[in-house]
C-alpha cells in the first residue's frame, strides 16, 4: 500500500473492519510515518468523544412519547394532512366564504374506523384515504369566537359538507379577548392557515383535557365517534367544541375550557 | 438499534417477523409494539441529526406514519430496524435540507444554535466538552453526519450503514474516514492542512 492508501484506511483499520493482510500493511507503515501516527492519535481522540457522546443518547420526553401515538392514530383514521387545512378554512359564519370552501370539501364514504393505537383487532385492511374526509377526527385550535348560531352552522358543516349555508349568517361573536375577530357586526378574518404539524402537534396537556370533556360527553354511550376536537371560545369564554357522530344524528357539545361545564349543546338529525 | 430484539430474543417477545406478521393480518397493537420497540432509536437518530428539535419531532412522526402505511409491502427478509433507520434518516435529510433553503444565517451562527436543546428528562449537567462535540457534529455536512450518527452513535456496522444508506461498502469506509477527519480539524485534534493530501470533504 501506498502512504495515501494507508491514511485512507486509518479508520477502518481503528474499526476493525480489515483482514489481517491489510491490518499488517497498515501496521508495518505506522511503524515508520509518523505523519500517519499523528492522524492515528487524532482519529483514536475524535473517537473516543464521540463514543462519550453515544453514551449520552436523547431520550424522548413523555410528552413527546405521547404526542407521537397521537399524530399516528390521526394518520391512522386517515387524516390527511390537507384535510386540516381545508376544514380549518372553514369558518362558521360567512356565506361567500363558505359557499366557495365547499368545494373544498369531498364527501368520502368511509366505513368507521373505530379504536385508537391500543385498541384491538383492525376491522379492516388499511385504506389510504385519498380525498378529504370530513369525517374523519379532526384537531383544530382555531381560537374563533362562536356563539349559539355559529356553533348550530359548525355542526352542519359537519353533517353536510357539501351542502351551502344559505340564510343570513350571524358571525361569530367578538367576545373580549377573543383573538382573530373583528369589531361590529362584520365577519371574523377567517383563520390563519392551520399548518398540520401545529395541529398535530397540539399539546398533549390540551388533548388530555379535550378528551376529558368527550368521555364526559359520551357517558354511557358507545355509538358516538368524535369527529371534531376544537379549542376556541363561546360568547367569549374558553371553550372546547366537540362533535360526535352517531349512526343516526349528530351532536355538538360545547364545554369549558376549565372544569368541562357545558356551555352548549346541540343536534341535528343526519 | 441492537438486533437482538428483532430475532426474538428474552422469553415471550415477540420477534419483529412475528409483530409485522399480525400487524398485516390486521392487529392493531403490533404496530403499537413496534412503535415501542424502536421510538427511541428512532428518536436518537432524528435529534442527532436535525439542528432543530421541532424538526427532529417531525422526523419521528413521518418516520412510524411512513412505517405503519409500508409495512404491508416490508419484505420480510429484510431488517426492520435497517429499513427504519433509512426511513429516519432520509426523512431527516430531507428536513435539513428544508431547513438550509429556509435560512441565510452565516454558518458560525447556525453552529451555535445547532446544540440540540435538552429534553426535560435529559440530565441538567452536561460537559462542556460534550457540547462542543454536539457542535461539530452538527456542523458537517448532512451526509457526513450521517455516517458518524449511524456507526459512532448508534453502533451500526460499516454493512448496516450501507445498508440504510444504500451506498457501497466502500463509499461508507470513505465517508466515515473523511467525516472523522472533519470532526477531528473541528476539535482540534487535527490543524487544517492535516493530513498533507486530503483535499476536504469529497465523499
Amino acid at each position: 500500500m501506498t502512504h495515501d492508501d494507508v491514511e485512507a484506511q486509518l479508520s477502518a483499520y481503528l474499526d476493525g473492519e480489515l483482514d489481517e493482510r491489510a491490518r499488517a500493511e497498515v501496521e508495518a507503515h505506522l511503524a515508520g510515518c509518523p505523519a500517519c501516527r499523528r492522524t492515528l492519535d487524532a482519529l483514536r481522540a475524535t473517537l473516543s468523544e464521540l463514543g462519550d457522546l453515544s453514551a449520552e443518547r436523547p431520550e424522548p420526553s413523555e410528552q413527546e412519547t405521547w404526542a407521537l401515538r397521537m399524530s399516528i392514530d390521526r394518520a391512522r383514521r386517515g387524516r390527511a394532512e390537507t384535510a386540516a387545512r381545508g376544514i380549518a378554512r372553514f369558518a362558521p359564519a360567512i356565506a361567500a366564504a363558505a359557499a366557495a370552501l365547499v368545494a373544498v370539501v369531498a364527501v368520502v364514504g368511509r366505513p368507521h374506523d373505530g379504536g385508537g393505537l391500543a385498541a384491538g383487532a383492525d376491522k379492516g385492511a388499511q385504506r389510504t384515504v385519498a380525498a378529504e374526509d370530513p369525517l374523519a377526527l379532526q384537531i383544530i385550535d382555531s381560537g374563533l369566537a362562536y356563539d349559539q348560531a355559529s356553533v348550530a352552522l359548525r355542526l352542519d358543516s359537519l353533517a353536510f359538507p357539501t351542502v351551502a349555508a344559505t340564510a343570513p349568517l350571524t358571525a361569530p361573536g367578538t367576545g373580549a379577548g377573543a383573538p382573530g375577530t373583528a369589531p361590529g357586526g362584520t365577519a371574523p378574518p377567517l383563520p390563519p392557515e392551520v399548518d398540520s404539524y401545529a395541529a398535530s402537534s397540539l399539546d398533549a396537556n390540551v388533548l388530555e383535557a379535550i378528551e376529558a370533556c368527550a368521555a364526559k360527553a359520551r357517558a354511557g354511550k358507545n355509538d358516538l365517534e368524535p369527529i371534531l376536537y376544537e379549542v376556541a371560545t363561546f360568547r367569549g369564554q374558553r371553550a372546547y367544541l366537540i362533535a360526535f357522530r352517531a349512526p343516526d344524528h349528530y351532536e355538538m357539545w360545547v364545554f369549558s375550557r376549565e372544569g368541562c361545564d357545558t356551555l352548549y349543546f346541540r343536534q341535528r338529525k343526519a | 438499534m441492537t438486533g437482538e430484539r428483532g430475532a426474538g430474543g428474552a422469553a415471550g417477545e415477540a420477534s419483529d417477523a412475528a409483530l409485522i406478521e399480525r400487524h398485516n393480518t390486521g392487529d392493531r397493537s403490533a404496530f403499537e409494539e413496534i412503535v415501542t420497540r424502536y421510538e427511541r432509536a428512532v428518536y436518537a437518530v432524528a435529534v442527532r441529526m436535525c439542528g432543530e428539535p421541532e424538526d427532529a419531532r417531525d422526523v419521528v412522526q413521518e418516520t412510524f406514519i411512513s412505517a405503519m402505511r409500508g409495512l404491508r409491502t416490508f419484505r420480510a427478509d429484510a431488517k426492520l430496524s435497517t429499513w427504519l433507520h433509512r426511513i429516519t434518516v432520509n426523512a431527516a435529510l430531507d428536513s435539513i435540507r428544508r431547513r438550509q433553503r429556509r435560512e441565510t444565517r452565516p454558518l458560525e451562527e447556525v453552529a451555535e444554535r445547532a446544540d440540540p436543546v435538552a429534553g426535560p428528562e435529559e440530565e441538567a449537567v452536561r460537559s462542556e466538552r460534550a457540547s462542543a462535540v454536539r457542535s461539530a457534529l452538527a456542523r458537517l455536512g448532512a451526509d457526513h453526519r450521517a455516517v458518524l450518527v449511524l456507526h459512532d452513535l448508534e453502533q451500526l456496522d460499516y454493512a448496516e450503514v450501507a445498508e440504510v444508506l444504500d451506498i457501497p461498502l466502500g463509499t461508507v469506509k470513505s465517508r466515515i474516514h473523511r467525516a472523522r477527519l472533519e470532526m477531528a480539524r473541528l476539535l482540534g485534534h487535527l490543524k487544517e492542512s492535516e493530513p498533507a493530501g486530503d483535499h476536504g470533504p469529497l465523499t
